[in-house]
């Protein structure tokens, strides 16, 4: 488990043919990202709440949510309860 | 050496180009028009190049390798390739302007990250879409604003300070325009995201209307955190400022427009004495 893997993975696939291979073959993709299941999970489902919470820079977030297709509103809702900046906004 | 014509601030977003039609006619002539604008004084005032003092929202660059500060030295830049929605226009590269600010740099204890390629994303790309086309070469200058840890906002001013000097030691062009993206407050991909604070962007256009970009780059990153994560961007208008002289802006636009997360701002500071 790792938020550096973490987002490399989410960066990697920004482009949209990326996101495509992905999803096609989320385990074939990610292997050698060494993320937990969890996190893998997370970022085929696009579940916004567990990459905010795995740690998932907000910039690679916005990207993701448009390039799955939620809402700003549907966003906002995912991440209710939260705020920025997290505890460990500035951690490395 | 370089006479610097005119040094700018103006607000960024994606959301200039995938909502260009959506808030209603009066902003759009409001906002547009002002760009517009910076363009037409950047080329009547004679510019010869452009310095982009921007960032890059991990598109370029990754979490894995992100540089506290880049400069684009490269005869030409197009678009990132991750935001298909950017136009696709290539912009000319100042290159030897771009090799004088980064060697300079260097010698003024700043460690740039030299971009032989750089993709531009809307931080650079949605302000110059709006201006319309210059004709101008440009110098990209990119400061880390997303991928903690960040560079203190003081470093910005000094970053600003420095590229005053290494301008008006140039001998490769005879005037220069600087602009500065960004900002002010905006979330972008937080729990907030679309939230804007108009009380925090005052606060900043404020502090940078009385001259005071000295005071602005020793807020501590808890008050930056205040404006949201865009807020960060602050720094490229410290460095604009610094670079001006810290000289009292003058407000052309501020705009709230929720369509486009922002309160949309367009700045302009005198020239004055260098820091």
């Amino acid at each position: 488990m790792s938020k550096l893997a973490l987002n490399r993975l989410i960066h990697d696939i920004q482009p949209i043919e990326k996101r495509e291979a992905f999803l096609r073959d989320p385990l074939g993709f990610a292997r050698g990202y060494d993320l937990s299941d969890a996190e893998l999970a997370a970022v085929r489902d696009s579940d916004v709440r567990a990459l905010w919470k795995f740690g998932a820079n907000p910039y690679l977030l916005r990207v993701l949510q448009m390039r799955a297709g939620v809402s700003d509103a549907d966003y906002r809702a995912a991440l209710a309860g939260f705020s920025y900046p997290r505890p460990d906004e500035g951690e490395i | 050496m370089a006479e610097i014509v005119g040094a700018f601030a103006a607000s960024h977003t994606p959301l200039f180009l995938l909502r260009h039609d959506a808030p209603a006619e009066e902003v759009r002539e409001e906002v547009f028009s002002s760009y517009r604008r910076m363009a037409s004084e950047i080329v009547a005032r004679g510019a010869e190049a452009m310095v982009l003092l921007g960032n890059d929202h991990l598109h370029a660059f990754s979490m894995d390798r992100y540089p506290a500060l880049a400069i684009g030295v490269g005869p030409r830049f197009g678009p990132v390739e991750t935001e298909p929605f950017l136009p696709g226009d290539v912009y000319e590269g100042a290159e030897a302007l771009a090799s004088h600010l980064t060697r300079g740099l260097l010698a003024n204890g700043f460690d740039p990250l030299l971009c032989r390629e750089l993709a531009l994303d809307h931080s650079f790309v949605s302000p110059l879409a709006l201006m319309g086309d210059t004709g101008l070469p440009v110098v990209p200058v990119l400061q880390n604003t997303v991928a903690p840890p960040l560079p203190p906002a003081a470093r910005a001013y000094d970053l600003g300070v420095s590229l005053r000097r290494l301008l008006e030691g140039y001998e490769g062009h005879e005037r220069v325009a600087v602009v500065a993206t960004g900002a002010p407050s905006h979330w972008i991909g937080t729990p907030e995201l679309g939230a804007i604070d108009e009380a925090w962007d005052r606060e900043v256009i404020d502090m940078l209307c009385r001259a005071d970009a000295k005071a602005l780059s020793a807020w501590p990153q808890e008050k930056i955190d205040e404006g949201g994560n865009g807020g960060n961007e602050i720094r490229t208008w410290i460095s604009a400022a610094a670079l001006s002289g810290d000289t009292e802006a003058n407000l052309w636009t501020y705009r709230i427009e929720p369509l486009w997360f922002l309160g949309v701002t367009v700045i302009e500071w005198p020239i004055g004495p260098a820091l």
